[in-house]
């Protein structure tokens, strides 16, 4: 089957080159109040392809500033083995989460779309009072996946 | 006594899984604390600033 192009070269690398991606994770561990929402501190950075990632507080936030299609990947442990989730917010609003009973770890893969302003960050709840921080255990990453 | 602990004592109909929908208490990391986000339960009425002092 012969392959269909959808615009020139130049325009595939051009989108390549500019498909953020990042990966973060907590630096240490975070105290909460249990049975809270409460936005993660993913302070530490494992990559920012174009920087769009802040890592500062109290942002924590993904604002891809690329619009097209994203998946996102999203785990937490909680002090908690009743009830833990783990949610990606958009725009300072739950957009999907995870709910995980009877475990401490929650974990959500979902793509979202996004224009040029959006946002998003990841926040965690626990009936216990403690997000831990062990770093194979929790990460906030995205990556581009196609344009809108 | 957290803000979730403070609903629980003043409306003791309210129960912990209320707290995963039909209430949500968030914590934005802005300095201001924990808050009431979102009240939708279905027979408590949301406590006023007074009794959650």
């Amino acid at each position: 089957m012969p392959l269909t192009l959808h615009g020139t070269l130049a325009d595939n690398t051009d989108l390549l080159i500019t498909a953020p991606s990042f990966s973060a994770k907590m630096g240490s561990n975070q105290t909460v109040s249990a049975s809270t929402f409460t936005k993660m501190q993913v302070n530490s950075e494992d990559w920012d392809t174009d920087s769009k990632y802040d890592a500062t507080a109290p942002n924590y936030r993904f604002t891809p500033t690329v619009s097209g299609y994203y998946q996102f990947n999203l785990a937490m442990r909680g002090s908690s083995t009743t009830t833990n989730i783990v949610a990606l917010y958009k725009n300072g609003a739950v957009y999907k989460r995870k709910i995980a009973e009877g475990s401490k770890y929650a974990q959500l893969t979902i793509i979202a779309p996004s224009n040029t302003t959006d946002y998003f960050e990841c926040w965690g709840y626990t009936t216990g009072t403690t997000l831990d921080a062990n770093s194979v255990d929790n990460n906030f990453q995205a990556i581009f996946v196609r344009p809108l | 006594m957290t803000l979730v602990e403070k609903i629980k004592s003043v409306r003791p109909n309210v129960t912990d899984a209320d707290f995963m929908d039909n209430i949500i208490v968030q914590n934005n990391l802005d300095g201001n604390g924990d808050y009431i986000a979102e009240w939708n339960h279905p027979t408590e009425t949301q406590p006023t600033a007074e009794e959650l002092a």
